[in-house]
């Protein structure tokens, strides 16, 4: 059974509380003189039992641990063929234990600007996200889950999707684990997809998730995460979807990851009160799997994006704990954190409001050519920035 | 294959193995779905029939989502 690991501190570095100042049952002896007097006392008072010559003048004395004592040492330094007696200090690998180890891997951070900013935080906020489930032991969602609704299906991520989208918005800051999220918010979690694929591939449990969007309408939720979709619209669905505006929610769902195969218009994402999130690559250029259209509303980063998988595996994902993967998927989670940032910050903000200040502040990239607006882009690249400088 | 459709306000249909999405909702929309599995080859062509009835605002195939 594997063991999670509850810390990327190295394990060779006890933390600077526990950290040793002398190594127990050592003492450093320089001679004058070789002679044995010191270390017939150090025997017979502190059990001296192996002394190692560092060299012609210097002694490493091992006594007994606990026999090492400041008047042991003032008595072994009264000896007049003994120039010092100390205690053999501690030394330790100068190994920084970094807050979050594995951040300076998200280039997605530095793409949106996160790193200039002071530590984002919607920590009053709850994000709803439908999706595989999550893996609510993972160390780097330490508190960050609070609720899980996997109604009619095991509580376990087989896929691991739900957990890699719920670490890009929510995974702790200074940690000592893994990887930073978003937003430092929290995640109410709905398992919309079965515990077994259909025809090799994982399809949505349709009226589960037309329950799922209605529960998060009444679940106080400030903003939904649909990193999924299909070519077919759904009057049904557009119900649900006006529903969750009225109830304040803003929505942000995944633009789709067929450009090659035909570029098709997928929903959620192409619903009126819906955000759509394209995704560019670390070179602020459109991914090339990322859907394009009219109704893309802004980008994100998408392609190799780090963030945390279950730390068990399933069979149907060998990879655990954390890993890079890409999609609009991936894209969409970082949008909808700062859709939650903006939520802590003005929570008398309307869904419109919201989705207005965030394409209002996206950077326009060059492959915009100047433009205020693309079919590949929307309004342009997150900028956390600019959008909490700006409001 | 499920087929997801909505009644018109007052309507009555009996549907066998029709199922109320939201049995619970007091939003009369809502309150409205419903769904039905059929077979893939529905020889009584379910849809259709849905389609067709006055007592029926919309039916359509269950959309399919997958992860992106």
């Amino acid at each position: 059974m594997a063991v999670p690991l509850q810390s990327d501190v190295p394990t060779f570095l006890a933390p600077a509380h526990d950290r040793l100042e002398y190594l127990p049952g050592s003492i450093v002896v320089r001679l004058h003189d070789d002679v044995r007097e010191p270390f017939d006392y150090l025997t017979r008072e502190a059990g001296a039992h192996t002394v190692e010559a560092v060299d012609g003048e210097l002694r490493v004395v091992w006594v007994d641990d606990g026999a090492v004592s400041p008047q042991l040492l003032r008595t072994v330094e009264s000896s007049p063929a003994v120039a010092f007696a100390e205690r053999m200090p501690a030394r330790w690998l100068s190994v920084a234990g970094e807050a979050d180890p594995r951040h300076n891997r998200q280039w997605g951070l530095r793409a949106i600007r996160w790193f200039d900013t002071d530590t984002p935080d919607a920590g009053g906020v709850t994000v709803a996200i439908c999706d595989t489930g999550v893996d609510e032991a993972h160390p780097d969602l330490a508190g960050a889950v609070a609720s899980y609704d996997h109604e009619g299906a095991s509580p376990a991520d087989i896929v691991g999707h739900g957990t890699h989208v719920s670490g890009i918005v929510a995974a702790r800051t200074d940690d000592a684990a893994g990887v930073v999220g978003v937003a430092g918010c929290r995640v109410a979690m709905w398992k919309i997809f079965p515990d077994e694929p259909t025809a090799g591939n994982f399809y949505v449990d349709g009226s589960r998730f037309l329950r799922a969007l209605n529960a998060v309408a009444n679940s106080g939720a400030k903003v939904l995460n649909l990193s999924l979709g299909g070519t077919q619209s759904s009057q049904a669905e557009q119900l649900l979807f006006d529903r969750l505006e009225r109830a304040g929610v803003t929505v942000v769902a995944a633009m789709g990851n067929e450009h090659d195969h035909g570029n098709p218009v997928e929903y959620p994402a192409a619903y009126e009160h819906v955000l759509a999130v394209g995704s560019v690559a670390e070179t602020n250029r459109r991914s090339p799997f990322s859907n394009t259209g009219q109704h893309i509303g802004l980008s994100a980063p998408g392609s190799n994006v780090l963030s945390t998988l279950p730390t068990e595996p399933s069979s149907f994902r060998a990879d655990t704990r954390y890993a890079s993967w890409s999609g609009t998927s991936m894209a969409t989670p970082h949008v909808t954190a700062a859709a939650a940032l903006l939520a802590a910050r003005h929570p008398d903000w309307t869904p419109g409001d919201t989705k207005e200040h965030l394409r209002a502040q996206a950077a326009k990239v060059a492959d915009m050519g100047g433009k205020s607006f693309t079919q590949d882009f929307g309004s342009g690249l997150l900028d956390i920035a600019a959008l909490l400088a700006s409001d | 294959m499920k087929i997801q459709f909505k009644l018109r306000d007052g309507a009555n249909l009996d549907v066998p193995g029709a199922v109320q999405l939201f049995p619970d909702e007091r939003d009369p929309e809502l309150a409205a779905l419903y769904v039905v599995e059929v077979p893939d080859d529905d020889p009584a062509d379910t849809l259709g029939e849905l389609k067709r009835s006055s007592a029926v605002e919309f039916a359509e195939p269950e959309a399919e989502r997958r992860l992106h």
